[in-house]
């Protein structure tokens, strides 16, 4: 029986050829887009859960103070005896900036991304294996760097590097004493080269207080098994004279919970978007819920094409109980072979998922096995559903009715069907509409003045105690194309310096850039009101950005002081109008650019004339290495390197775009599915009405009317959802581009067309169709 | 076999009651070759369905086999579908996407037959009409005399002893239809009680006993 139930399904399948097609192919294309969503969502909440230990492991945080950059000499209390802590480990960042790590003996130089500083503790808190070692210990002695096997062989090739000397970008002088494995991927750190903070030359960060210095630097515990967080915080908290460390009130983060974690505190770890989760998690499964309606529609469809079939089934003796045998297998049928797609689909797009999502999803084994089971709870309800509901038609009609002739109940599910539609085009209404939306304020954002002149303008790094820089400008003067050249410490983009200094007797944080002269010139950079730099004013006069004064809450600032302690005391000599110097999400923060000279600047920005930018940078290029043979070249122009603030959004934006399309494409299946399925029930009626005298394109008209009705209705639902969704997510950024009405009416005509055009391609066939061949088959 | 006492069946709409059929009563007894005749609408359909219990009538009585059957329920319903009835109609109504062997056997598989004896019962079937060389045809590369046959070989494929056949000749040509009426009256001959409706007058003869309808009544009723 099952036999034959199975090839009278798959002929069914054949028989329509195209439609079939059409929905299991349109199934499988959403259920592989989900797969990848869902697979997406579970790498973001695993992370940091492949360390073995991640469940006992936290970091502490300052609650009162909002930071989790702590005095380094905690992590002597942390270790001197609790019973709830297992061990402890102080953990020090520097990512990104251009690191350099050198070989003493070979000058061979290898760039990398992040330096940790930490203790012996943070090996085995975190489970990092070490290959070699000096001692058996991963440092050994006050001057010691573990680094990564692949910094190893890049940097020693064969050479055995365990006892080796190295230089970490001038700064950092040490001896090679182990090598580690690499830091599982997915983690909120990572680490390249890890030196030794228990040398207090070797610390990362340094800050003053009250006139009292300190190194502040992340902390992690690893807790003894089955102890509250909370309860040893409260011990924390009580035991121990914190105050002394510039400490208010300590609490435990999870290590898990750092990636997604809503507090913010500013942390070096990456952080995963929640609400992008949330975006993603909400198209996944209006993705599946479209591709799951289509599937209805197709299985309620093709129940109605057959009743025929059925009824004759019915007269020669099959009961409810074989009928409902045969829905299930033909059902199980076309979903099986849209999930082996689906399937097939999303391997294949699995290593394309980084342009999706921003990051390559590196599935293993267990994350199969803890995302198959949703997946698979999902098609056992859909085949339940699908054969469910033909087999409550079943039940429901009235052999006699059909057997004489007539060809289909009409009016009585379309209700149902065309709700089901409705929704399906609100969906994709709201989603064309907040595609527009997206791609609106990215490039609203990224054209909005920047405040200064990004073009044409080069960023040189300056490595730490480069002595040539005086004779490097000289040198680069001399080049036709270069306009103008100025040494700063820190850049928009890239702020050095975040400096509490005393405004008139408040106390306020202000980002700084040390700079030298020159730098308005070379920058671009508008005054808004006073005047710029002259050579009296070094080490006396700053100027500040318009966001600053207002913060400031001065009526003008002549003779205003802004005064860092320590003997560096600025007086104000003008406004300089906001530029972005961070992500344009953060709102302009406060600016002061401090005219010092900036003799230990890290960074040359040359201001070029139009030309060939290749060969300029060649020559450029070819000036530093005549002059600093040793030091690495490293450069960016402005704009790029602006751009690459934008990645993430650009991403984001394309991420959606995309799997808005596959959202819009299953509405379209959906709607070629219906109009199919009217034209054939229909024919007769068509027929009937052309030999009446009705032109094609009145038939046309007819047959898109139902269809543009719930449009129309779709878009008037979609049209405020999408706007209020769009207000929340335009409330991230300082600078929103306008939700002008002409953008909803763009989404509304798109989806008009979009309808228009899939309803009239089917149906094109059907009403220029002879009616007498409609007619015929009576 | 049959017994039908004042059956009626109705249509209510609005202030109106339409009759269909009225005061129906009719006795059949096995063995019987009927044919119901009368004008479009007469109702001659709906006691046809009626009869193979396809439809419900609305006021009366229906004995099948001495069993109150007016009103039954689904299982009921089917089980005297698979063991004492076969229908054959005017459209053929094959089931396209099965071969001829397919067709004929279904009507077996639903009554549980297994696959062996379902296997012997086609073949004799098929043999004894002809039609070995077309078992693996489909409906639709057999021309309407062909299927007309292979609609009367699955409503007999389980030995049914009732056949309804509703215009039975009604898409065939006058020799087709000849052919089809031989082939019942041999198949009456055997003993099955067939009840046919047709608007043939020539193919009327075939039959013993000729109902009349009219307006949802009975006319006339002539043996012969």
């Amino acid at each position: 029986m099952i036999y034959l139930n199975l090839i009278l399904a798959f002929r069914n399948l054949i028989k329509n050829k195209v439609y079939s097609l059409l929905i299991i192919g349109g199934f499988a294309i959403g259920f592989a887009a989900c797969i990848l969503i869902g697979l997406f969502y579970h790498t973001e909440t695993t992370v940091n859960k492949n360390f073995a230990n991640h469940k006992q492991i936290y970091r502490i945080y300052d609650v009162k103070k909002n930071r989790c950059n702590l005095n380094w000499d905690l992590f002597p209390l942390l270790s001197s005896g609790y019973a709830a802590v297992e061990d402890a480990c102080p953990l020090d960042y520097q990512n990104g900036e251009h690191l350099t790590i050198k070989n003493e003996l070979t000058h061979n130089n290898v760039e990398f991304s992040h330096l940790l500083a930490t203790t012996n503790n943070f090996f085995s808190i975190f489970s990092v294996e070490i290959v070699e070692s000096l001692s058996g210990k991963p440092f050994d002695g006050i001057e010691s760097v573990s680094i990564s096997s692949p910094i190893a062989s890049l940097l020693f090739g064969t050479q055995n590097p365990i006892g080796q000397q190295v230089n970490i970008s001038n700064y950092f002088f040490g001896t090679v004493t182990s090598v580690f494995n690499e830091l599982p991927v997915n983690s909120s750190f990572r680490a390249d080269i890890i030196i030794n903070s228990e040398n207090e030359k070797f610390r990362l960060s340094t800050t003053t207080i009250n006139g009292k210095k300190y190194n502040p630097t992340n902390h992690f515990i690893r807790m003894k098994d089955g102890t509250a967080a909370h309860d040893f915080a409260d011990e924390l908290n009580k035991s121990a004279n914190l105050r002394a460390l510039d400490i208010d009130s300590l609490a435990l983060q999870s290590l898990d919970d750092i990636y997604l974690s809503e507090l913010t505190i500013k942390s070096r770890h990456a952080k995963g978007n929640p609400g992008l989760l949330k975006i993603f998690l909400a198209i996944g499964t209006l993705i599946l819920l479209l591709s799951s309606i289509n599937y209805l529609n197709y299985s309620v469809s093709m129940q109605y094409a057959k009743l025929r079939e059925t009824g004759i089934k019915k007269t020669f003796g099959a009961g409810l109980k074989d009928l409902g045998n045969y829905a299930i297998i033909e059902v199980t049928l076309g979903i099986m072979i849209s999930t082996v797609l689906a399937l097939i689909i999303a391997d294949i797009a699995l290593p394309y998922s980084e342009s999706l999502f921003g990051k390559t999803l590196q599935i293993k084994w267990n994350d199969l096995l803890a995302v198959g089971p949703f997946f698979l709870i999902v098609i056992v309800l859909l085949i339940l559903l699908n054969s469910l509901t033909p087999i409550y038609i079943l039940s429901k009609f009235n052999i006699t009715e059909f057997l004489s002739g007539f060809r289909g109940k009409r009016n009585r599910k379309q209700i149902w069907k065309q709700s089901l539609l409705t929704f399906q085009l609100t969906a994709s209404c709201a989603l064309i509409t907040v595609v527009i939306i997206i791609f609106k304020q990215l490039s609203f954002v990224k054209h909005s003045d920047v405040g200064f002149n990004r073009e044409l303008l080069l960023r040189i790094d300056i490595p730490y105690k480069y002595q040539q820089t005086d004779a490097l400008r000289q040198e680069l003067r001399k080049l036709s194309f270069v306009k103008n050249t100025s040494l700063s410490s820190g850049c928009p983009g890239m702020i050095n310096h975040k400096m509490d200094g005393d405004i008139g007797g408040k106390i306020m944080d202000v980002n700084c850039i040390y700079v030298g002269d020159n730098y308005l010139n070379t920058m671009g950079m508008q005054l808004v009101g006073g005047r710029s730099f002259l050579d009296g004013d070094l080490n006396k006069s700053c100027l500040i950005n318009e966001e600053a004064f207002k913060q400031f809450g001065w009526e003008n600032f002549e003779g205003k002081r802004y005064n860092l302690g320590q003997g560096a005391d600025f007086e104000v000599i003008g406004i300089v109008t906001d530029f972005k110097f961070e992500s344009y999400h953060n709102a302009v923060e406060p600016l002061a650019l401090l005219f010092t000279g900036a003799d230990f600047g890290n960074v040359l920005s040359v201001r070029l004339t139009t030309g060939n930018t290749g060969q300029q940078i060649d020559q450029i290029m070819k000036t530093w290495e005549s002059i600093s043979p040793y030091e690495p070249f490293s450069f960016i122009f402005y704009d790029d390197f602006f751009q690459s603030m934008y990645l993430k959004e650009e991403k984001l934006a394309s991420s959606i775009t995309f799997f808005s399309l596959i959202a819009v494409a299953l509405t379209c299946m959906g709607i070629l599915g219906q109009i199919f399925m009217i034209c054939l029930t229909r024919v007769k009626e068509i027929g009937i009405r052309k030999i009446n005298g009705a032109r094609v394109s009145e038939v046309l008209i007819m047959l898109n009317l139902d269809f543009i009705k719930l449009v129309v209705l779709a878009f008037l639902v979609a049209a405020p959802v999408a706007f209020y969704i769009m207000q929340k997510w335009l409330e991230n950024f300082a600078y929103k581009t306008r939700l002008g009405w002409w953008i909803f009416a763009l989404a509304g005509i798109i989806a008009l067309f979009i309808t228009l055009v899939t309803v009239s391609w089917q149906s094109w066939r059907a009403a220029t169709r002879n009616p007498v061949e409609a007619l015929r088959h009576e | 076999m049959i017994k039908l006492n004042n059956i009626y069946k109705y249509y209510d709409s609005k202030f109106q009651r339409t009759f269909v059929l009225k005061n129906i009563d009719l006795e059949i007894s096995e063995g019987e070759f009927i044919t119901i005749m009368g004008p479009s609408g007469a109702g001659k359909s709906t006691l046809l369905n009626i009869i193979g219990m396809l439809d419900e009538p609305d006021e009366g009585e229906y004995f099948f086999l001495d069993r109150s059957v007016g009103t039954i329920n689904e299982k009921s319903r089917v089980e005297f579908h698979r063991n004492y009835m076969g229908f054959i109609f005017q459209a053929f109504h094959l089931i396209d996407e099965m071969t001829v062997y397919e067709n004929i056997e279904t009507p077996l598989v639903y009554k549980g037959v297994k696959a062996s004896e379902r296997k012997a019962m086609v073949a004799d079937i098929l043999d004894r009409f002809n039609i070995v060389a077309k078992k693996d045809l489909f409906p639709v590369q057999l021309s309407g005399g062909q299927q007309q046959l292979v609609g009367i070989a699955r409503a007999i494929a389980g030995k049914p002893k009732l056949l309804l056949a509703d215009e039975p000749t009604g898409n065939l040509h006058t020799d087709q239809g000849k052919q089809i009426m031989e082939l019942l009256k041999q198949l009456n001959s055997e003993g099955i009680t067939i009840l046919q409706v047709t608007h043939n007058e020539q193919f009327a003869k075939y039959g013993s006993r000729i109902i009349r309808l009219v307006d949802g009544m009975i006319s006339s009723d002539e043996r012969y």
